[in-house]
């Protein structure tokens, strides 16, 4: 991949998510066919320590029976540990790839912690649990990426392109807003003629988070791009994104 | 008198003449289909292969060499030709029983096509099935019904976040879980800010919680049945979807398999698994990721067919010969692959024996390698009595293992088997062996030997003809084959006898075409045969000439001219790998007064064996019951074969041990310048020996080193003058007169050659006359048993004296 000249730093966001690997691998290789750099981030979620310290804080965990107490103090421990398998495998990862990467830990609230790093990063991506129990994300499936603005098209296009090629017999999954859909599709066409990539687009009458899990959620996919510089695309629809998908989401600046 | 037991040259030897043949070389004669001389064989061989009872198999017995496996596999090559062509069998996979593979029966060439059929269906469910999955069709269904699953567990998780939310209460993913906590500003209400509540504000709070966390509780516990449940809409969708894809791709193969009913059943059951596991279809294209090797890898290894026997090439029956008979060759094994350390099998590790192969037709074997090969032969009778193949390693057979292993379904079996070996083993497993009687109901025994007369030696020529054109040797000219022929007779040592040991015939061929080749000629004449017989002999006679050389030398002692009494040269035979060959032995024997006490020294010191000690015997009994019937024998007299220092076994010197106990006892002397050999019986008559023409040879070899004088022969049984095949060179010497070679028929014989003496009759007096040998002997015998008696009388006298004596001086004493 060659163009995509701008990005020139990359962060990615991982906590203890089933596909953090995949995506930690996916951001390695993005690094590496950019010539990015690559900064790993653990974010310690302030609200799960605010709620451990409450009194009267339960959890209750699927397969038991009954609400198990939690305490800060055994919340600090997860978080602990959780942060040291995460930075183990970030480790393990970078030396694999023989990339230099700088490692961090933040605490605070996710959402914001994420909005803010996507500011100050070119490229984020980012893994997060859901709240549903659901089937795992299958490591093979489409990527989705979400176009609202034309000029915005060799910026995000580049780059879902690369994390789609890792199997490409999926493909990218293109949500064009219905309003200006076939500007968007021919271009998109023109662009990815000769990339050895199939594209199927759906049109989306509402650019809201709910459509767009929907849209996602029939597709098999498994991770979603999305542009935080697009004017189409409003901040609270992305903190709504990221507070509830099951895949890894990528920001792009 | 000697000059009357002196045979003719012409009977020493036979000697084909080569213009009886009415060809020049072997060109001209026709190929030769049948074994010489086996009439009887191929008839037992024709028999057993030919009647279709149980039992009635066959075993083949003679030397190595005569021709057996060459016989066997003819005929057998020629009757399985027009017989037909046996059925095909393939072991598959057991679905229901993994470990106890089912075998399946197929007419000749179809195990084949049904692998192909197999190995083609699996890759055409690996694109039809995984097309199905991605038809649009099935991914909305499927979509559906994992919808309906979100939605569901949404909406229950929606309507507790929504009566949350009512609260001020959000719900929250925890690590292990959920748990629900208090909002201020949108935010999770820090502690302190919890603290700073007022109590009611905050046992509110708690109460709500812990009745949303009820609720939550029960959701979570329905998950699992709702997950449940979906994976059975999902499994009973996917069964469906599957179904359709592979019922067209299967009912093309029952088409095609109509009319076998078990490949129908097996294509059922394939059908019914493939629809049980469709996913593995649907991953099969994705790479490995796990680092077992067993993992997450979907094996189609069970949709496979493994042909066991494939007689689609096959042309009649057919005839294996398994050359290397050992337990697993024979019956089948089931072999083993190692995966992560681990000895893993399936059905299609299972290979075929020597019987499955054989199965419908004939399995000949090598009886001695059967039968040392461990288990083998204990495996042979266990299948053929059950009439089925069961595959199972020695270790289960013996039950010395007890790990998981495959047990094949057995496969029924219609054969006949021909073991082929020496005849001591046929008596000995027929002895020992209740089972042989049995199961191997026929034999089929080969003849070492046939008549010599005009036909088989046209037979004969017939056959080196045979030989030489399949081996693409030189043409034989009549010459060649005549001497060719006298070998035949020689090797059997009977010039009436044929031998018909064709291994043996045939290296001479070879050879003999080897000697012609290098002197550049393009046929084979007598005088190459000649060479072969001569380069064979040279070959391997490096000890016979060292044993001439001591004698020459005199380390040996044997005297060659003379007489002496109690003295004569014997003759003895070595046989040492392939060659035979004769060799003189000097025979000793000493007589004094004494008690009928012949010792044989070789038997005192154990170098005698049994039957050389009943020799011995048998010349004691003879010495008694000529020479003294009316007297006690008063003779001690010992016996020994000089200069031996090995084991003497055999009868053949003993008439060249009686020969020189008469002379000791007698002390005629015996002439030095001939030789004996002849076993004796208790009646002095004189018994054929073996190994006739080595010994005369071997003793003609020193007398000719040492130069022919006309006095040098040798006395042979008269039974054996139908034996003699002697070398040219022997019967040369004694056409001029330089050798000598005497037939004899009882002691009386061989003493008067040997002493130039008559050997002489009782009279009407029972009296032998005088200046005869027997006279002479019994004359000696009367004479030590007189003696004898006198000295005993002596002694008696001699005691009664000094019993005298003894009783005067006691009486003085008093």
């Amino acid at each position: 991949m060659t163009d995509t000249a701008g990005i020139k730093n990359i962060l990615v966001a991982l906590d203890s998510a089933d596909d953090s690997l995949a995506l930690l691998e996916s951001a390695m290789q993005l690094a590496n066919s950019l010539q990015a750099s690559l900064e790993g981030m653990f974010i310690e979620d302030a609200a799960l320590l605010n709620l451990a310290s409450l009194p009267f804080a339960r959890e209750i965990v699927p397969g038991t029976r009954g609400a198990r107490s939690l305490s800060s103090v055994s919340m600090e421990r997860t978080i602990k540990s959780q942060r040291e398998q995460v930075q183990q495998m970030f480790s393990r990862i970078s030396a694999e790839a023989h990339m230099q990467c700088h490692f961090s830990s933040v605490r605070g609230e996710v959402l914001d912690e994420v909005l803010s790093a996507s500011t100050k990063n070119d490229l984020l991506l980012v893994s997060r649990r859901s709240r549903f129990i659901r089937k795992p994300v299958a490591r093979a499936g489409k990527v989705a990426v979400v176009c609202t603005d034309e000029t915005r098209i060799e910026k995000i296009l580049p780059i879902a392109i690369d994390l789609a090629l890792k199997n490409n017999q999926y493909g990218l999954l293109v949500l064009l807003p219905e309003e200006n859909a076939v500007e968007l599709q021919t271009r998109i066409d023109a662009f990815i003629q000769n990339k050895k990539i199939k594209a199927e687009y759906v049109l989306m009458d509402k650019m809201n988070a709910a459509s767009l899990h929907y849209a996602t959620g029939r597709e098999n996919t498994r991770m979603m791009v999305l542009d935080t510089g697009s004017a189409g695309l409003d901040g609270n629809v992305i903190r709504a994104i990221l507070a509830d998908c099951h895949f890894p989401v990528v920001l792009v600046r | 008198m000697s000059s009357d037991k002196a045979l003719d040259p012409k009977q020493l030897c036979w000697q084909c003449n080569p213009d009886q043949f009415s060809f020049n070389t072997t060109d001209e004669l026709e190929d030769l289909t049948d074994a010489v001389g086996q009439e009887r064989a191929l008839e037992s061989v024709r028999f057993g292969m030919g009647i279709r009872r149980p039992g009635y198999n066959l075993f083949v017995m003679g030397p190595a060499g005569m021709g057996r496996h060459t016989l066997v596999r003819r005929y057998l090559e020629k009757k399985s030709a027009h017989e037909e062509v046996p059925d095909d069998w393939c072991y598959v996979h057991n679905f229901e029983h993994a470990h106890k593979p089912n075998a399946i029966r197929l007419p000749p060439g179809r195990a084949s096509s049904l692998e192909n059929d197999m190995i083609q269906l699996v890759e055409d469910l690996k694109s039809a099935i995984p097309t199905a999955f991605e038809a649009e069709d099935y991914r909305l269904r499927s979509q559906e019904i994992e919808d309906e699953f979100r939605e569901r567990q949404e909406k229950a998780f929606n309507s507790i976040q929504k009566e949350a939310e009512e609260h001020a209460i959000t719900l929250m993913r925890t690590p292990g879980g959920f748990s629900f906590a208090p909002l201020r500003d949108g935010k999770v209400m820090k502690p302190e800010e919890f603290d700073k509540l007022p109590e009611k504000e905050r046992e509110k709070i708690e109460t709500i919680i812990d009745t949303l966390q009820e609720s939550l509780q029960t959701v979570v516990d329905q998950m699992p049945l709702w997950a449940k449940e979906t994976r059975e809409k999902i499994r009973e969708l996917n069964r469906e979807v599957t179904s359709y894809a592979v019922s067209s791709l299967i009912d093309q193969l029952r088409e095609r398999y109509l009319e076998l009913q078990e490949v129908i059943r097996y294509l059922d059951d394939v059908q019914q698994d493939v629809v049980d596991n469709s996913s593995d279809f649907l991953h099969s294209g994705e790479e490995r990721t796990s680092v077992f090797l067993s993992e997450n890898v979907p094996s189609f290894n069970r949709y496979m067919v493994n042909v066991l026997v494939d007689n689609s090439c096959t042309e009649g029956a057919p005839v294996i010969y398994e050359d290397n008979p050992v337990f697993n060759n024979l019956v089948g094994r089931v072999e083993h692959q190692s995966q992560m350390g681990m000895l893993i099998t399936d059905f299609t590790l299972i290979k075929s024996g020597a019987l499955h192969r054989a199965n419908g037709g004939y399995l000949v074997l090598d009886a001695n390698k059967v039968l040392t090969s461990p288990y083998a032969w204990e495996g042979l009778k266990r299948i053929l009595f059950s009439n089925e193949v069961r595959i199972e390693s020695l270790g289960q057979a013996l039950s010395l293992i007890s790990t998981m292993s495959l047990e094949p379904e057995s496969i029924p079996l219609d054969i006949k088997v021909v073991l082929i070996g020496d005849r001591y083993l046929y008596y000995l497993l027929y002895e020992y062996d209740q089972d042989m009687a049995e199961l191997f109901k026929v034999e089929a025994d080969f003849e070492n030997a046939i008549d010599r007369n005009e036909e088989s030696s046209m037979l004969l020529a017939r056959f080196i003809a045979t030989q030489v054109r399949s081996e693409e040797m030189l043409a034989f000219d009549r010459t060649a084959v005549a001497r060719v022929l006298e070998n035949c007779s020689r090797v059997e040592e009977d010039s009436k006898k044929f031998s018909t040991h064709m291994q043996g015939l045939t290296d001479l061929l070879r050879e003999s075409d080897y000697w012609a080749r290098d002197a550049g000629k393009n046929t084979v004449s007598a005088d190459d045969v000649q060479q072969a017989i001569n380069a064979q002999l040279r070959r391997s006679d490096r000890i016979h000439k060292n044993m001439l050389e001591s004698i020459e030398r005199g380390i040996t002692l044997i005297d060659t001219e003379g007489e002496k009494s109690g003295q004569i040269n014997g003759l003895t035979v070595i046989e040492l790998g392939g060659m035979m060959f004769g060799q003189p032995s000097r025979i000793t024997a000493t007589a004094r007064m004494g008690e009928n006490e012949i010792t044989d020294i070789e038997n005192e010191v154990e170098l005698g064996g049994a039957i050389h000690s009943k020799g011995m015997l048998i010349l004691t009994a003879f010495l008694g019951s000529r020479y003294a019937r009316e007297y006690p024998i008063s003779v001690s007299a010992s016996v020994t074969f000089e200069q031996s220092y090995g084991q003497v076994e055999g009868d053949s010197a003993s008439m060249g041990e009686l020969c020189a106990l008469l002379s000791a006892i007698s002390k005629l002397p015996l002439k030095q310048s001939i030789a004996i050999t002849g076993s004796v019986n208790q009646h002095g008559q004189v018994q054929a020996i073996g190994g006739i023409n080595e010994k005369i040879e071997g003793y003609f070899d020193v007398c000719s080193a040492r130069g022919l004088n006309g006095e040098h022969g040798v006395i042979i049984p008269d039974s054996n003058i139908q034996h003699l095949m002697l070398r040219h060179d022997v019967v040369d010497a004694v056409k001029q007169g330089k050798f000598n070679i005497y037939a004899m028929t009882s002691v009386d014989d061989a003493l008067e050659i040997l002493t130039g003496l008559p050997a002489g009759e009782r009279d009407e007096h029972g009296e032998y006359p005088e200046g005869t040998i027997n006279y002479a002997i019994e004359s000696a015998l009367k004479y030590m048993a007189e003696m004898k008696r006198e000295y005993n009388e002596g002694k008696d006298k001699h005691r009664e004296e000094e019993v005298e004596q003894g009783s005067e001086t006691e009486e003085a004493h008093d």
